[in-house]
């Protein structure tokens, strides 16, 4: 949801970033929205939780955040995506806002299932 | 603008602000059926699958049609997709898991949820919050059909 946000946004309403329109762009954009942000977020969020120390939870953030500005860079290297008034590093801290958020709502969520177990 | 305002509040923003207001009375009012979790999953499926297919069908190359004042992403668009849809959504589970419906009674509430949910399109198209380009009201039928069948699919009942 947080992909189609960008999207919107950034791309469509501000027109920071420009997307080629050609078909290959489209489904380029597709495969990123549906397939690749939601798995790497399902990842991360399987790591995530698994992860006993503080350092490996911080180390799973760090490499879903790259992964997916990585994977933006890469569309942008291949001209699938061009920034017109936008930074890599903007993207960096947008993608990082977005786990954050993701992990936040992961905690909340499990905190009311065991609430809601407890109850019963 | 990060989220287009409406151009004039007129017909489309009053009906979502109504409908909104209605979906709101009627999720607060209705008894507790599913636990919290549960709840919110059905609201955020609902409010994800709305934006993505809308994104997909919406904008180049497919742009079958454009949604409330603008053809960019208005505040309205948001509202649409974060409420409305999501209530909706939450109503069909609500009331498929209520009546515990099997065999023929299953067909005949998904048929009469895609006729309602048509309905309703027809009403929105006529109040501009749609304005096709290639779409038709018939499509969108065929694909309320395809969409709350999968949902029962999907949701293993």
């Amino acid at each position: 949801m947080m992909g189609t946000e960008f999207n919107n946004i950034f791309l469509y309403n501000l027109k920071f970033i420009q997307m080629k329109e050609t078909l290959a762009g489209f489904w380029d954009n597709l495969v990123f929205l549906v397939l690749l942000t939601p798995t790497v977020v399902l990842w991360l969020m399987h790591f995530y939780v698994s992860s006993r120390s503080v350092a490996s939870k911080l180390i799973w953030v760090g490499f879903a955040s790259l992964l997916l500005v990585g994977i933006e860079y890469i569309r942008n290297l291949f001209g699938d995506l061009q920034y017109v008034h936008w930074r890599i590093g903007w993207s960096i801290l947008y993608w990082i806002f977005v786990i954050v958020l993701t992990i936040g709502l992961q905690k909340y969520f499990r905190f009311i299932v065991y609430k809601e177990k407890n109850l019963l | 603008m990060i989220l287009q305002l409406p151009i004039q509040f007129d017909g489309n923003e009053r009906l979502i602000t109504i409908v909104i207001v209605l979906e709101a009375i009627l999720f607060f009012t209705l008894p507790k059926r599913f636990p919290t979790p549960i709840t919110l999953l059905l609201l955020f499926f609902d409010a994800y699958l709305g934006r993505t297919v809308d994104e997909i069908i919406e904008f180049f190359p497919i742009d079958l049609y454009d949604s409330m004042d603008t053809s960019n992403y208005d505040l309205y668009d948001f509202f649409m997709y974060t409420f409305v849809y999501a209530y909706y959504g939450y109503f069909f589970a609500y009331f498929y898991d209520k009546w515990r419906l099997k065999g023929i009674l299953q067909s005949v509430h998904i048929f009469a949820w895609s006729v309602s949910s048509t309905l309703f399109e027809a009403v929105a198209s006529w109040f501009n919050v749609f304005r096709y380009k290639g779409w038709h009201l018939m499509y969108s039928s065929a694909a309320y059909l395809l969409i709350f069948s999968l949902r029962i699919l999907l949701s293993g009942t």
